[in-house]
């Protein structure tokens, strides 16, 4: 019986045991370090604790805004050789430590290519350095003059310039009276002794790079309204867009892609606001899908913005780039993800500090760096009109709450005497699907027709079914089957109706058989008795 | 104790017969009642159960559940803190069983007090003890939890199978095995959240008011159980303490079921005082309720099963074009940080709160009703599926739950009609059986033989009530755990009643003479023509 009861039990440990999921690998995505980027950035430490925490963030995004790739490595992961597979390196030292990469200081000293070296000087491991002479000073507010724009009052604790004279038209540092280089070259080495990850110092740095890169074309300046969504308030959409275009001021939306329920009454009052947007000078961009709400396939993400981008298009209004964070160039981009046949796209300011490991970064052919407004008062121009800043950039200006602000915003946008470009009349293209957009100063067009962007009011129908009635699988086999079996049974009712009626005479005719007979029997007696003399 | 009970009772026999040597005699008796009380089917469940946790729980891998972030609160309470290993995204998909213990004063003003404090602490020390590494092993909370856990079963066991040692008792001890052994309800046991903790005080609550009733067991010691449990119970959360009330009332009234003296004050004390409890816990507890789980009132609720969205939005005065979240999850339709900003807070989530989806509900039936049918079948899951079992150093994909001893839940989850009409019948078949023990029991004027229906009662009682509250407060989403109790006191009362009918059946069986059926069809033959004779006379 005790056994019975045991081996009972184990049966069932045994039986209920299902097969447990097999564990699958996950990819270690490390960066492919086959072909070589645009430039390659070397860094020693993070330095998370310190003011130089965002400096690598901020060369990323800089390096990503000049449309340059780049393969970001740091001293201890470097493996010996790959430095002499380029010809420009960024060198970015935020911290004093010494190197311990032997490897590293072997083929820099091999190196013959073009460097920036930003950062505490190591001669050990760059000889070039000692060249510069540099002068250490703590505690100073500075200010930094690029490209006729002085961007006053930066506190820098620690500051680091070169005791030079500056050229003409080079970025200089201003301490109270004084003014030093930004950076300085020599031979192939350029130096930037000083350098924090903030707007101000990117800016200046990216004058440097510009130069560095031997891009000279001459950058323009957006104004971006981010994170639109269908729910935001979009009578103040209007207002803003009325407002701008009254004063003149192209502006771009950038529009969150919400996938869900595309075809609701909202979305479609949604879709018309943004065509209104279009008719007032305002360019449609759209965000990239936020990575925490996208599952980690990328073909999720890849159907998620066909679908959105497609059924924008089918509504009328074009969006011309893509709105998004410097972490998206260094994620693997194949060819299931759409982001990267945008041609341009504009690069929020982002705070995070930067990931770590060895990475590599795409860019797209034409990317502006977003800006504050803050930083853009904080600039000021030695002329009326403000010029412009080094590279392209963007003013990113959150949608105002309330008329107070956007009267508020205007006034410093028109106070600044801004010349703004036109996001439509840039070039942009991507073709995605069955469409293609491109845009340039003649106006937008899809699939090679040109398209107007009046606006034209459609009225939206509010009767819509929310609630789908369920689908049934077989359904029209069933619907053929209850016609039949109605039609059957149709048939048999009125088969039995005409048999009880018959059937009815039938009963009847037995009874009047009888009565026939009698009456017959009566008859013949009759006509006996008639007969009957 | 019972072991003792078992060899006194053998001893008077042992010493009338060999008083000269009764110490030599004892030890083999006592390992005697040592087997039968281990073979006994409640204690045998018992231990089967333990080793299938020590399995499941305890050896690697170890499962568990993932963590959401919504106990970070209780466990700043007891000195622990996450360790910060896994990213939100990968916390949620994979089990963490390595968890911080502040080695200095915990100065955080965040920390919250549940009655889940006192296990963690005691779990904490007991970690302290073996090990002083900082480190907190989720394993010795789950050892606490298992305990009474496994407390929690033997209670249940001994309800249906009262006591008794028979055939039958061993097989619905192996079925309440299968269904509450099921690894789909343990994992929760290796983890922070509240269920670990409602897991067994409701099935301590309910099955102590049914041993009572079966007398079984001291009612002293039920008495007790079922008070603290209940006040355990409605200490675990804001949404849960409103139960402390009804329970309360319901000890009020237990003071019917015996005339001792004390018994009855124990009752009216305790009754009052888990009444007093609950109403305190209620106001000042802080509510608990996150945008995560307000949203999905409203998009996984409200607007999900609405004829019109945007009507819906109007009568709680949010943006109608809010619409287009209808049906969306908090975690893939907005960015986090557009979630977390103050437009969203004053535009939506500051107008959505329980007590208006309650009043919105009671108004629009046709959508409640829709929900509870949603509800049910999300309930019957018992895991959430975004939630992962296993460590993310196993190398499973994240969010891989295991499917190690999980027949019932594989059952539930794909077999049971998962609606509310489902419920309904279920309901007046239980009701239907048990109430004629509640009647007899008024009539007769003994209160006690009513208490079995009271248990189970309380049990469909505790599941409608948080099938509700999980519907107001979270949509068919339930971030709160509350489907979880639905889903046990679902299990619990189809277990009693399953137990209830295989005794039935047993004791039919057990009527039927079977040596004269056999006799009868062995005979078949040779009364065939006997037989024709008849049916042709009959005919």
């Amino acid at each position: 019986m005790k056994r019975c009861i045991m081996i009972f039990f184990t049966l069932i440990l045994v039986i209920v045991q299902m097969p447990m999921i097999t564990a699958t690998e996950v990819k270690n995505q490390e960066a492919s370090t086959s072909s070589p980027r645009d430039v390659l950035v070397i860094y020693d430490q993070l330095a998370v604790d310190t003011v130089y925490r965002n400096n690598l963030s901020a060369v990323e995004t800089l390096l990503s805004a000049l449309s340059q790739t780049a393969e970001i490595v740091s001293m201890d992961d470097y493996r010996g050789g790959r430095l002499l597979a380029y010809q420009k390196v960024i060198v970015l030292k935020n911290t004093q430590n010494t190197i311990n990469n032997p490897a590293l200081i072997a083929d820099c000293q091999n190196y013959s290519g073009a460097m920036v070296y930003i950062g505490f000087a190591a001669p050990e491991l760059v000889p070039g350095l000692v060249v510069f002479p540099v002068n250490r000073q703590l505690g100073r507010t500075v200010s930094l003059n690029l490209n006729g724009l002085a961007m006053n009052s930066i506190w820098v604790d620690e500051l680091r310039v070169i005791d030079a004279v500056s050229d003409s038209g080079e970025v200089t540092v201003g301490v109270g009276t004084a003014s030093y280089p930004f950076a300085k070259t020599s031979g192939k080495l350029t130096y930037v002794p000083t350098f924090i990850g903030d707007p101000e110092f990117s800016l200046a740095l990216g004058e440097v790079l510009k130069g560095w890169f031997g891009r000279i074309n001459s950058a323009h300046m957006t104004l971006l309204i981010p994170d639109i969504y269908p729910f935001s308030d979009l009578n103040m959409v209007i207002r803003t867009a009325d407002t701008f275009y009254a004063n003149g001021i192209p502006f771009a939306l950038g529009v969150v892609p919400i996938d869900d329920n595309m075809d609701y009454p909202a979305m479609a009052r949604f879709y018309q606001v943004l065509r209104y947007v279009q008719s007032r000078n305002g360019t449609i961009l759209i965000h990239r899908p936020s990575p925490a709400t996208v599952s980690d396939s990328s073909s999720v993400l890849s159907e998620k913005m066909y679908a959105v981008i497609a059924k924008l298009v089918e509504n009328g209004v074009y969006p011309l780039g893509l709105v998004t964070d410097d972490s998206l160039f260094f994620d693997a981009v194949d060819a299931v993800n759409p982001l990267n046949l945008f041609s341009s796209g504009i690069i929020l300011p982002d705070t995070s500090i930067a990931a770590v490991g060895p990475k590599a970064s795409w860019a797209l052919s034409s990317v502006s760096l977003g800006v504050t407004l803050e930083t853009v008062i904080n600039s000021s121009s030695q002329n009326r009109n403000f010029g412009n800043y080094p590279i392209n950039t963007t003013i990113v200006m959150e949608l105002p709450e309330n008329q107070e602000v956007l009267t508020a915003q205007l006034n410093t946008l028109n106070q600044k005497w801004l010349s703004l470009s036109n996001y439509q009349q840039l070039d942009n293209q991507w073709t995605i699907g069955q469409n293609t957009v491109v845009s340039s100063p003649a106006g937008i067009r899809v699939n090679g027709l040109p398209v107007p962007l009046v606006y034209d009011e459609e009225p939206i129908s509010d009767a819509y079914a929310y609630q789908k009635p369920p689908e049934y699988s077989l359904e029209k086999i069933f619907t053929a089957g209850n016609a039949f079996l109605l039609t059957v049974v149709g048939i048999i009712i009125v088969v039995f109706i005409i048999i009880v009626l018959f059937s009815r005479r039938v009963y009847l005719n037995k009874f009047r058989k009888v009565v026939d007979q009698d009456n017959q029997s009566v008859k013949e007696k009759d006509t006996k008795e008639d007969k009957a003399p | 104790m019972i072991k003792g009970k078992c060899s006194m009772k053998k001893e008077p026999d042992v010493n009338t017969l060999h008083l000269e040597e009764p110490l030599q005699q004892n030890t083999p008796k006592i390992r005697v009642g040592l087997f039968k009380y281990f073979t006994k089917p409640s204690t045998l469940g018992v231990l089967v159960l333990c080793g299938l946790l020590f399995v499941v729980l305890f050896l690697p891998p170890v499962i568990g559940m993932g963590d959401d972030g919504s106990t970070a609160a209780i466990i700043t309470g007891s000195d622990l803190y996450n360790l910060g290993e896994l990213t939100p995204k990968e916390a949620i998909a994979y089990f963490q069983k390595n968890w911080g213990i502040m080695e200095y004063y915990n100065d955080s003003d965040n920390g919250q007090i549940t009655s889940q404090t006192p296990f963690l602490n005691a779990a904490r020390n007991l970690d302290r003890a073996y090990t002083w590494d900082g480190l907190f092993d989720m394993r010795f909370y789950g050892a606490v939890i298992a305990i009474f856990y496994l407390i929690a079963m033997y209670f249940l066991f001994e309800t249906v199978t009262y006591g008794k040692r028979a055939r039958w008792s061993y097989v619905i001890v192996g079925l309440g095995v299968i269904i509450f052994g099921d690894t789909a309800y343990t994992a929760w046991i290796n983890s922070f959240y509240p269920q670990a903790l409602s897991f067994f005080l409701v099935m301590i609550l309910g099955t102590s008011l049914i041993l009572m009733g079966q007398e079984k067991l001291n009612d002293y010691l039920l008495i007790g159980c079922f008070f603290l449990s209940g006040l355990l119970l409605c200490l675990l959360n804001q949404q849960y303490a409103l139960l402390g009330l009804f329970l309360g009332i319901l000890g009020i009234s237990l003071k019917y079921v015996s005339a001792d003296k004390y018994y009855i004050r124990i009752c009216v004390v305790g009754g009052s005082f888990l009444m007093l409890c609950s109403l305190t816990a209620f106001f000042i507890m802080p509510n608990g309720l996150t945008n995560l789980s307000a949203y999905h009132s409203m998009t996984r609720g409200v607007l999900m099963t609405a004829e019109n969205p945007e009507q819906a939005l109007k009568e709680f005065s949010i943006n109608p074009q809010y619409a287009v979240l209808t049906g969306t999850s908090y975690y893939q339709a907005i960015a986090p940080e557009t979630m977390d900003s103050q437009e969203m807070e004053s535009a939506f989530f500051s107008k959505v709160n329980p007590t208006g989806v309650a009043i919105y509900y009671l108004a629009n039936p046709g959508q409640l009703y829709e929900m509870l049918n949603r509800s049910v079948d999300s309930s019957f899951n018992i895991r959430p599926a975004w939630l992962g079992n296993y460590e993310i150093t196993q190398g499973y994909p994240p969010g891989a739950q295991t499917s190690f001893f999980t027949l019932w839940s594989f059952l539930k989850a794909n077999y049971l009609p998962g609606n509310f009409g489902f419920i309904i019948i279920w309901m007046g078949v239980i009701i239907g059986v048990y109430v004629r023990f509640f009647r007899k029991g008024i009539i007769e004027k003994n209160e006690r033989n009513t208490l079995r229906f009271v248990g189970l009662m309380t049990w469909m009682f505790i599941g409608l009530w948080e099938l509700y509250v999980a519907i107001i407060t979270s949509g068919d989403a339930d971030t709160l755990g509350h489907l979880f109790i639905f889903s046990l006191t679902f299990d619990l009362i189809s277990f009693i009643i399953l137990g209830k009918f295989i005794h039935w059946i047993e004791k039919q069986l057990r009527k039927v003479d079977w040596a004269a059926r056999k006799q009868a069809f062995l005979n078949r033959n040779t009364n065939k023509q006997k037989q024709r004779e008849q049916r042709g006379y009959r005919l």
